[in-house]
Order: structure tokens, then sequence, then C-alpha cells
């Protein structure tokens, strides 16, 4: 290929992905300045992009008033994840969150409600109710993009970002794209950037091996971690990874959140239960990874005592919102809920701020620790904030770079910074033979899942950075034979990044915490003296891997001692024993 | 390293006989997440270029013809 | 760069695709006009519902869903009569899929006239907007000859709150099809105590399919109805645990102390859900009495079991 072409834009917010906190953020922020330039840059289309693509079949935590209070709210995510939180932010999510409901209704999402016309909440949480299914929940993308068309936001669809740009006082300055079809270039000078990027989803191998069977959709590689990485921003947590009780292969959720409500439970392979709250947690995955280990495996998803009816309804959600395509794996299986057990299984490791904990710092006002660069949705470090944190926290971004923009003028960008960046990202383009995108993702992800994945191992994490460290060398020889090989070429950068974090995070925290996430087998008790913090990974100036411990914010919402346990204490107890 | 062409089956399938490509339609090339199909002009018709599919089926459920369908990718099936 | 902002262009060349002679042409050129907010894209597709081809109506329809304003929901309206099922059920699921309250009265002259597919569809859209002019038409589609029209109309009563649908829904309490027996209980919301509809909602716990009984426990707790107080009890011995779940927790709500002993046995149930629910119901009627049979489950294998047993302990003074 040719030296593609360059184009320049300016912008006043540059929102970087256009799935779900994305579109939400460049509304806010031109419904907070309709003079402002917002534009909306995504690697694929909006209209069916992101973690969302397909819709959501419910919210998991929905804080509505006369079901559950913020600091209830506050309190059960302390709790399920630690107590390793930023309060701040949870309590700005969950202050917003029923306002977002609405705001969402008034688009026409649909939401479940009862006869009345008021909403019909149900229970999953371990301890609260949260849960508002969206049964009709497959048009959420369309809402989005109805709106995004009302309000004239610019979106520029199969442009794939690269890199941020910075100024030399460490402010953000915008950011450079590709087209995934013509490979032409994009230079965007922004006053602020909200990224939105989702999961880091292609980090481990699912156990199909097939490298876009992953929980996450596929598009969601880690690019926004990668990009906030190399501009300086930190990451927290990122030991703790994401990992979910998955349909065995199919890899889709198991959806205890929408079978349990009505009565569907998770089993062992003597139809038994062993956990007795399927809610999504570190504590959770570890004893269904023991019950794998323990010969009472494989772990089932049961639904075969529930009357016909409500395996109808069941279905009707599973089926149409989400991931639809489940209902024909079952049929490929001759699996029916009503007679067969599902089998599950254990998902690939990632990073996922909205099923986990771990992501781009933000604080309660989604500023990362680079002025002027804002995070929403997975991947920042909002915990357990699913689809509803990220339009809420995708709001809260969009209106702090509306203000932000108002205090700083437009940089100019580093024609040095932005010509480094096309070498870099054309290199693969200018080779004729070398290694291909797809053999150089599966190694890195097979090695992932060999020396990355929980139990985790020193011995084995140190070999995986000497491996990363080789493929590194080796990425000098990748090659793309056309644009959409590129953004191949390209993402597969941004997962080899991803893949040496979640290396170095792991090993730096010398304890076991939130379960199976971070459970190591050198390091196996909890320590609080030492380790009762958040840990920032970042770039140092002189372009290492650097990690720093970050003391947790005093508690807005108090939590005691005895609360703390409620996620430790999952095990079903025989009933002799309970005695 | 020389490169070899592998060939792969495909988990999406069109049938050119409903397929409107050569009306202009572009609708399930645009919505794809992993941008993996494309228009064969000679035919007229959609196809699936690239073995990189979620199996998400925004191709399918928004196709107006209904000519597209999505398999499971024979690895998980 | 390909913003929105560049639309207009676009518009005038599908403006022409619109118009070709090739109806394939013109159904793309529909669905393309879905993308755009302007008014001159709703008027092109309020242009193509009278195409003489079916499948160009239809995408006109399904566009439509993306315009806004009472024109184009009087044009959605008036082909929910089209002679193909396609563009009727595109229309109805474009007049769904949005709520704009200025449109009520072009839903409410549909709603009694025209095939029962039109009836239907009227009064499903019309339920979000909670338009109190529709309670007329809809009291009397409670009559429909049309099971999903009596259903819709009962959903659109619901919606409304009003105490002047109370007789009507009374009838549909005991209508023959149960999917709108079930929409009635969940409708009689607003039934205070004492008032005639409270007696539907106690037979309704009688009802030959569980989903009705279950909808009417769940109104009676939403309505606290102390004259429901034996069916309920009644209710716990229901065969399919999700009614008596329902049961047990209105009774918890209603604070009946006769319920005790039911509400002990439902603690030993094997569906922990049911046990749980039975032992906060224990924990709101704040009964000593209780004491020993939740003592019995402060033991409880389900961590959820335990932790509902200890604060009704707690509550019964234990």
């Amino acid at each position: 290929m040719s030296t593609p072409k360059t184009e320049t834009l300016e912008a006043d917010v540059l929102v970087i992905g256009g799935g779900t906190g994305g579109p939400m953020a460049a509304i806010r922020a031109k419904q907070a300045n309709p003079n402002l330039r917002v534009v909306l840059l995504e690697k694929a289309n909006v209209k069916r992009s992101g973690a969302i693509s397909m819709g959501m079949d419910g919210l998991n935590n929905a804080v509505i008033p006369g079901y559950a209070t913020p600091e209830q709210y506050v309190k059960e995510i302390t709790i399920a994840n630690d107590g390793i939180v930023h309060q701040q932010a949870l309590m700005a999510y969950a202050n917003g969150s029923y306002d977002m409901i609405r705001y969402l209704d008034s688009l026409d999402v649909k939401f479940e409600k009862d006869g009345a016309g008021d909403y019909a909440v149900r229970k999953v949480h371990h301890m609260g109710t949260y849960v508002l299914p969206m049964p009709q929940g497959h048009h959420v993308k369309k809402v989005l993009y109805r709106q995004l068309r009302r309000l004239r936001i610019g979106v520029i669809n199969r442009y794939m970002a690269t890199r941020l740009l910075t100024t030399p006082d460490g402010r953000i300055g915008g950011a450079i794209g590709v087209n995934t079809r013509t490979s032409e270039f994009l230079v965007i000078r922004a006053r602020t950037v909200i990224m939105a990027c989702g999961a880091a989803g292609r980090l481990g191998l699912p156990a199909s091996g097939y490298l876009f069977g992953t929980y996450e959709n596929a598009a969601n590689c880690g690019d926004g971690h990668a990009m906030a990485y190399h501009a300086g921003a930190e990451l927290a947590n990122l030991e703790c990874y994401q990992i979910n009780p998955l349909i065995k292969d199919y890899n889709g959720p198991s959806c205890a959140y929408v079978t349990g409500p009505f009565g569907g439970y998770t089993a062992n392979n003597k139809g038994a239960r062993f956990i007795e709250c399927d809610y999504w947690s570190g504590q959770m995955m570890l004893e269904f990874w023991r019950e794998l280990q323990s010969g009472n495996g494989p772990v089932f998803l049961n639904m075969t005592h529930l009357a016909p009816e409500t395996v109808g309804e069941i279905e009707t959600i599973l089926h149409s919102n989400e991931r639809p395509s489940r209902g024909r794996f079952h049929a490929g299986r001759g699996t029916d809920y009503r007679h067969r057990m599902v089998e599950m299984h254990i998902s690939e490791i990632g990073f996922c701020a909205g099923h986990s904990a771990s992501g781009v710092w933000v604080d309660e006002r989604a500023r990362t620790s680079v002025p002027g660069l804002y995070a929403a949705g997975d991947m920042a470090s909002v915990p357990h904030n699913y689809m509803l944190g990220a339009f809420v926290n995708g709001a809260i971004a969009g209106e702090e770079a509306a203000r932000f923009c108002a205090e700083v003028d437009l940089p100019e960008p580093d024609p040095d910074a932005i010509a480094a960046e096309q070498e870099r990202v054309l290199a693969p383009t200018r080779r004729t033979d070398g290694l291909t995108p797809h053999e150089v993702e599966y190694k890195t992800r097979r090695l992932v899942n060999d020396y990355l994945a929980p139990p985790k191992i020193t011995a084995k994490m140190r070999i995986a950075q000497e491996r990363f460290a080789e493929i590194r060398d080796d990425l000098n020889a990748l090659v793309a034979r056309d644009p959409h090989e590129l953004m191949r070429a390209l993402e597969v950068q941004s997962i080899l990044d991803c893949a040496d974090m979640a290396a170095a995070a792991s090993l730096y925290r010398t304890e076991s915490r939130w379960g199976f996430y971070h459970y190591r087998i050198d390091h196996p008790e909890t320590d609080n003296d030492d380790w009762f913090c958040h840990t920032m990974l970042f770039k140092d100036s002189d372009g290492a891997m650097r990690h720093r411990k970050r003391a947790i914010d005093p508690y807005v919402v108090p939590v005691d001692a005895t609360e703390m346990t409620a996620y430790q204490n999952l095990r079903i107890v025989p009933a002799e024993a309970a005695e | 390293m020389p490169l070899a062409d592998h060939a792969a089956s495909v988990p999406v399938v069109v049938d050119d006989a409903k397929c409107i490509a050569a009306k202009g339609c572009t609708v399930c090339v645009d919505v794809c997440p992993l941008d993996v199909l494309a228009i064969d002009l000679v035919r007229g018709s959609a196809y699936m270029k690239y073995d990189e599919c979620w199996y998400c089926m925004p191709c399918e459920v928004d196709c107006p013809t209904g000519a597209v369908t999505v398999n499971i990718p024979y690895l998980l099936r | 760069m390909p913003l929105f902002d560049s639309e207009p262009d676009d518009l005038e060349d599908l403006g022409l695709r619109a118009r070709s002679d090739d109806a394939g042409v013109r159904r793309v050129a529909m669905l393309a006009l879905a993308e755009t907010a302007e008014p001159e894209a709703a008027e092109l597709l309020i242009a193509g519902l009278t195409d003489p081809a079916a499948e160009v109506r239809a995408a006109a329809a399904q566009a439509l869903e993306e315009h806004a304003g009472p024109a184009v929901v009087g044009a959605l309206v008036a082909v929910l009569d089209d002679p193909d099922a396609k563009v009727r059920e595109a229309a109805a699921a474009a007049l769904a899929e949005r709520h704009e309250p200025d449109t009520a009265p072009l839903l409410i002259a549909r709603a009694g006239h025209g095939s029962a597919f039109a009836r239907a569809a009227a009064f499903r859209a019309l339920r979000e907007l909670a338009a109190p002019g529709a309670a007329g038409v809809a009291l009397d589609a409670l009559a429909d000859p049309c099971p999903v029209v009596r259903r819709e109309a009962v959903a659109v009563l619901g919606w409304l709150r009003t105490a002047a649908a109370q007789p009507g829904l009374m009838q549909t309490a005991y209508d023959p099809e149960p999917e709108v027996r079930r929409a009635t209980m969940t409708a009689l919301v607003s039934v205070a105590s004492g008032a005639p509809g409270a007696e539907a909602l106690i037979a309704g716990l009688r009802d030959t399919d569980w989903r009705v009984r279950e909808e009417a426990a769940a109104t009676i707790a939403r309505n606290k109805l102390p004259e429901a107080e034996t069916a309920l009890i009644r209710g716990m011995g229901d065969p399919v645990w999700q009614v008596r779940l329902k049961s047990a927790a209105a009774l918890g709500r209603l604070g009946a102390i006769a319920a005790l002993p039911a509400l002990a046995v439902a603690l030993a149930s094997e569906v922990s859900n049911l046990r749980k629910e039975a032992a906060a119901a224990l924990g709101e009627i704040a009964d000593p009495a209780a004491l020993p049979a939740l003592r019995a489950v402060a033991a409880d294998p389900d961590p959820d079991v335990r932790k509902t047993a200890l604060w009704a302990i707690g509550r019964c003074g234990g």
C-alpha cells in the first residue's frame, strides 16, 4: 500500500467509542452546550457497535427509589469488591441511576413495567433489589442512534483510534485514527477526549479456540486500555480480572440474572446447588472453579424444574436480546431448557469494569489522571457498572468534558508525534512477508491462558513476561495485506500491551483478593495491612511500566466488619454440618 | 516468513436469490461490528470475507429481505 | 469526512432513488431514509406507504419508526389495514416503539374501527401514553370479540389507574381467556380495600391458571387488601411455589398473624426463594410466636435465608 492521505479535524469534545457510554457522553456534552463541536469516533458502526450491539435483557444494578437506596448499593458493591473501591464514584453512579433510567425511558428504551405502568423491579443481587428486566431490550442501540441523529452529533464510523495526543505539559490534545477500510489517517485536535472503548475482551483465548468466540464483543480488544496507558494515564487494579460463568463453548452469559428471579440456578453434575447466590463475584467464581476441579463438575444452569410457561418466557428474553444466537447454539446440540441442564464453564480472562473492577482510573467525575481525558463504561475503573453504569458515567464524562472545554484552548498537535505514530501504524503494510496478525494474536492469547489465568503462580507469570517480550520483538515482522488486516495488526498490539499489564499488575499485588480473580497460590491470604489499597499501573517518563499504591479514599458509606464477609460465605453448607 | 492462504468455513451464509445488494443495499456490511462482510460486485450480493465472526446477528436481523443466516462457527458447535 | 452534517446532499439522491422505476431501488431508498432526521425524509417515507409494491410500503413503515410527529403517526395508523401483513406489522411495531402524547387522538380514533389487528395495535401504542381520553374506547373494547384487543384494552385501563374502569375490569376478571384475566389482575392496581374490585382479585386467587393466581396475589400485596387474608392463607397451599411466594409476601404486608402456621410450613420448603420470602413475611408480621420456626432456619444452608431469618428474629424481639 502507498502512504494514505491524512485529514485533520478539530473538536471540542472527542468521544472514542460509539457503544454504550460513548453515545451517551456525546449526547450529554452536546446537551450541556449545543455550540460545542462533539465528534464521536467508532471503529465499527455506531448502529450496532459495542457490548450491547444486539441490545440488553435487563438492568442488574438499577437503584430505584422504593427498592434500593444509593447507600445500600454503595455498601453492596464495596462488599462484593472486598473493600477496594472508590466509593465516591459508586455513589455518583448510584445517585444518577434513577434519573438515567427515566431519561432512557423518555427516549423509548423499553423497561419491564407492571399492569399500572410502574417499573417491574426484581431481585437477584445478594442483598438488595436491583434487577429491572428489559424483555424488549433489543432496541437500545436504535434509540441511541436516533438521539445522536436528532442532536446532529458528528459521527465518524470505521475509524480506529490508535494513539492519544498529549501536550508537552501532559494535557490531552486529541487522537490519531486510521480508517479500517482505506487506512486513511485522521488527526483530531481536541480540547477534551472521552474514551469509551469497552473491555479488553480479546485477552484470554476462549476454550473453543475460536479467536472471536469471546464473551465480550470481539471488537473490544483493549484498544482503550493501551491508548490510555501510552498517554500516561493510570490504570487501576488490573489484577482484578474479569472471569465469568458462561455457557460452555458458546461463551455467552448463562444469565443467572434472567433465570434467577424465575427460579433457575447453578448446579453441579448431581443436579445440586453448590452456590446460593448467582451474583457474579470473584468469590462466586472461586466456588465455581473449585466445583469444576472437585469431580462434581461440569457445572450446569438448571431450569428443568420450572413450569413450561416460565421456560417459554425465559427463552423469549434470552433468545431475542443481547446474544440471540444462543437459541441456535442450543438447538444445534438438542438442548431444551425444559429437559436438559445447560453446561457452563469458566470464561477466558479479560479486563472489564462492567463485570469486575479494573480499568483506567477515574474519579467520581469520570476524570482520568490525564487532564482533559475522561473514561467511562467497561474500560473505566468504576466496579460492576454494567450497561446502566456505562450510561450514567458516560453522561458524567460528557458533562465534565463540556465544562472543561470552556477552560482550555485547542492544543497544537506535535507533528513529530504524528509522524512517528503514522510510521508505527503503517509498518505492517510495508512488508510483503512475515507474521500474520492472526497467528501473533493466537500465540499471545494462548500464552495468556497458559500462564496468566488463575490460579496465579509467580513462576508462570514470569515466564509469561519473557514470552511476551519475545512476541514484542516479533511485532517487527507483522504483515498486513489490506486495511482490514492492518486493523487486526493494530489490535494485536493492544492485546499484547494488555497481556503485559495483566502480568505486571498480578505480580505486583502480593496477596490474594477478589476470590478467583486474583487468587495467588504463592500468596493465598488476603493481606489488609499491606494491600488494602488500589494498585495503579502507569508508563513512566522513561517508557517503563511502573506501579504504585493508592490509598482508598475515606468511605462515604461505612461498612462494618461483619457485613464485609457477606460474599465470602457462598458455598452451601451440607445440612448436617449446618446444625 | 512467506505466507500461506488458509481455507476456512465461514458461519455467515447469504442467499443470493434474496440479497438486494445489486439494488444498492449494504445493510449487513454496515452493521457488522467486526467488519467481516463485503459485497461481491460481480455477483451483486454480500458474502463473508473474513472468518472473524462473533455470531452476534445484526447482519441477519437487520437484513431487509431475510437473505442472511448466521450459523454458529464450527469450532463452537 | 462522512459526518451526519453532510446529510442534505444524500437526501437529494435518496429522493431520486425513492422515485425509481425499480421497486428494489425504492425499497433500499426507504431503508436509507430512516438514517436522516430531516423532515423531507419523513415526507418521502409517507409517500412510500402508498407505493404499489408491498415490500416498499413495509420498508417505509419500518423506516418511519425513526421519524416523529402527528403526520407520521397519522400515516402509520392509516396503513394498519394494509392488505399486506408485513406492512401492517411494520406499522404496528413503529407505532408501539415510541410515545408521543400529542398523537393520542389519532390512535383513539382507530381504536374503535378497522380490523382486530388495527384495534389491538392502536391500544398497544396508546398504553404508554396513558391518555385519559383513551378510557372510553378502552372500556368499550373490553367486550371486543378478539381476545388480543381485550387484553390490550385492559392494559390501557391499568396504566390509566382510573376508578371508572373497575366495573369493566370486574367483567374481564372472568374472561374466558387466561391472558385477559392475567392482564386484569395487574390492571386492578387502584383497587382499595372495600372496593368491589377486591372481590375480583380474591376470586383470582382461585383461578384455574396459576399465572393469574400469582398476579392476583401480587396485586393484593401491593394494594394491601385485608379482606384477602383467608384466601391468601389458602394460597399458601397452592401447588405452584410462585403462587405461594407471592401469597407469603402479601401476608407479610398485611401483618396477618393468622398466617403464622402457614408461613412456618413454607420455611421448610425446598425452594430457597420461598423460604426467604416466608422468613421476610414473618419479620414483617413481627410476632414473637414465630421465633421457634425462625430460629430453625437461622442456620439455613442458603446465606440469603439466614440473613433474612436473623433480621426477622430481631423484629420479633428474639
